[in-house]
């Protein structure tokens, strides 16, 4: 008996200690709940193989630490992002919480169910599209990139939820805000594929007052990628592959819908992928999107259930086919608007 | 008595020189995003590949075995780290692959950056996508 006692303390002083040294560097709280913020979301990662590493119970938080250390500007301005949002939302909620999410669930403060007038109107963006090509097939047509343009216009302003299913036509919302294709400027480059690496972004950068998005081939199995707020400005923006880009000309089925860009405008936004890009216990830090571990692709029957409640698989942050995805939420709704209040990431805009 | 005493004896002899003869490992490995698929996975002597559309099984024969535990000997896996950034998987610049496998009675498992495959991996997956 007493020697289970002794075993139970020792275990609690070890979870205890490793909890705080986990927390040692995460940044002073305020009012606004910020404990459940991170960038760096698995729990998993960039330890070696298994083999050499049972027991490293702590390791999650061993490699926010290592990340913090080696790039704090960075933490420390998407955290000031995180935070500002936080804030606002929970100035206009009058708490700081969110709904709940549908089908049970917590979330973080970051948006929650009900509708909120955040007094910002219609939100204007303008757009400056690279193209960059390499052979005449990417070189799209004007007409390719207007059906971009139509999309996102579409699917921010979406007003009609008829085609979601009945558990989430509550919290499905109208984000209102509008895309204008501001500038097209097209640069012949012989680089056939320009990967991740912001490559592309070096040789023709990001355009100050606007939202830039650079078409062109990515290549490796990628179909585009973005960048969150607070990020280096050169680099603000989206990339996504022509042949993913719009609706018409040189596009390829089944992401021929424009729904690439809308899922890489929403991190461009501040929205997470909606699984949280982890376990069942990490968040996209919206109240009123359902938890789930992992993504769903192509288009998943209804109900579609992880951890316990039905995966919202047509949310525009999951990696459903363009066909499949139809929505955002209230609590997306109020964190992507967030951005443009006094003193949000994108107010400039 | 004695007869059936020594059969057993003979059959266990025969079964664990077999044994040794042969090593058995298993190996998996998916990287998956929007509109990619890449999956490999080989256990008792059948290859099963899958890369976007295309799916296929393969049965391998005892030089092609031997020839992937050559090489899997090569790789010390001990050595080898996850490489994955979570932040590029979070914006979609990174593709996950989840690699496991059973070789010499250990298990390793590793995430790693699908386009920033750490050598010896990549060399294994592109020999097993050749078979």
């Amino acid at each position: 008996m007493k020697k289970n006692f002794v075993f139970l303390l020792l275990a609690c002083v070890f979870i205890y200690s490793c909890n705080d040294t986990a927390t040692e560097s995460i940044l002073q709280e305020t009012q606004i709940d910020m404990s459940d913020f991170y960038i760096f979301t698995d729990d998993d990662h960039s330890h070696k193989s298994t083999e050499k590493h049972n027991g490293d119970k702590c390791y999650s938080m061993k490699v926010l630490n290592q990340q913090l250390e080696e790039n704090p500007s960075l933490y420390n301005k998407m955290y000031a992002v995180e935070k500002h949002s936080r804030e606002f939302i929970a100035a206009k909620k009058g708490n700081g919480n969110g709904g709940g999410r549908p089908g049970g669930g917590d979330g973080g403060d970051g948006g929650g169910t009900d509708p909120v007038d955040d007094g910002l109107g219609t939100i204007n963006i303008p757009v400056y599209v690279y193209v960059v090509y390499s052979n005449n097939q990417q070189n799209i047509s004007d007409t390719q990139i207007e059906s971009q343009i139509d999309v996102l216009n579409a699917d921010f302003n979406d007003t009609s939820f008829t085609d979601i299913p009945d558990e989430f036509q509550g919290v499905a919302a109208d984000i209102d805000i509008n895309f204008t294709l501001a500038v097209t400027d097209r640069q012949f480059n012989s680089t056939s594929q320009w990967g991740t690496n912001n490559a592309v972004k070096s040789a023709y950068p990001a355009q100050p007052g606007y939202m830039t998005i650079w078409v062109c081939n990515i290549g490796g199995g990628i179909l585009g990628y973005a960048q969150f707020p607070g990020g280096n400005a050169s680099t603000d923006g989206i990339v996504v592959s022509p042949q993913y880009f719009g609706t018409t000309g040189y596009v390829s089925a089944p992401f021929d819908k424009g729904r690439t860009a809308t899922h890489e405008v929403g991190h461009w936004l501040n929205l997470r992928h909606i699984w949280g890009d982890g376990r069942c216990n990490r968040d996209d830090f919206v109240s009123d999107t359902p938890s789930s571990d992992r993504p769903n692709y192509g288009c998943p029957g209804y109900p579609t259930i992880h951890c316990r409640t039905t995966d919202m698989t047509m949310n525009y942050m999951d990696y459903t086919d363009d066909a499949c995805m139809n929505m955002f939420t209230e609590g997306q709704k109020a964190r992507m608007r967030a951005l443009f209040a006094p003193g949000g990431a994108r107010e400039s805009l | 008595m004695k007869y059936f005493l020594i059969l057993i004896i003979l059959i266990s002899s025969t079964y664990s020189l077999k044994s040794q003869s042969e090593q058995t490992f298993e190996i998996s490995y998916i990287a998956q995003t929007r509109g990619f698929k890449y999956l490999i996975e080989y256990k008792n002597k059948i290859l099963k590949r899958e890369i976007n559309s295309s799916e296929e099984n393969i049965n391998l024969n005892h030089d092609q075995v031997n020839e992937i535990t050559e090489l899997l000997n090569e790789i010390d896996f001990n050595t080898l780290e996850n490489n994955i950034d979570i932040e590029r998987l979070a914006v979609d610049a990174a593709i996950k692959g989840n690699f496991r496998i059973n070789f010499n009675e250990k298990i390793y498992e590793l995430e790693l950056d699908h386009n920033n495959l750490p050598d010896p991996i990549l060399h294994l997956l592109k020999h097993l996508e050749n078979f």
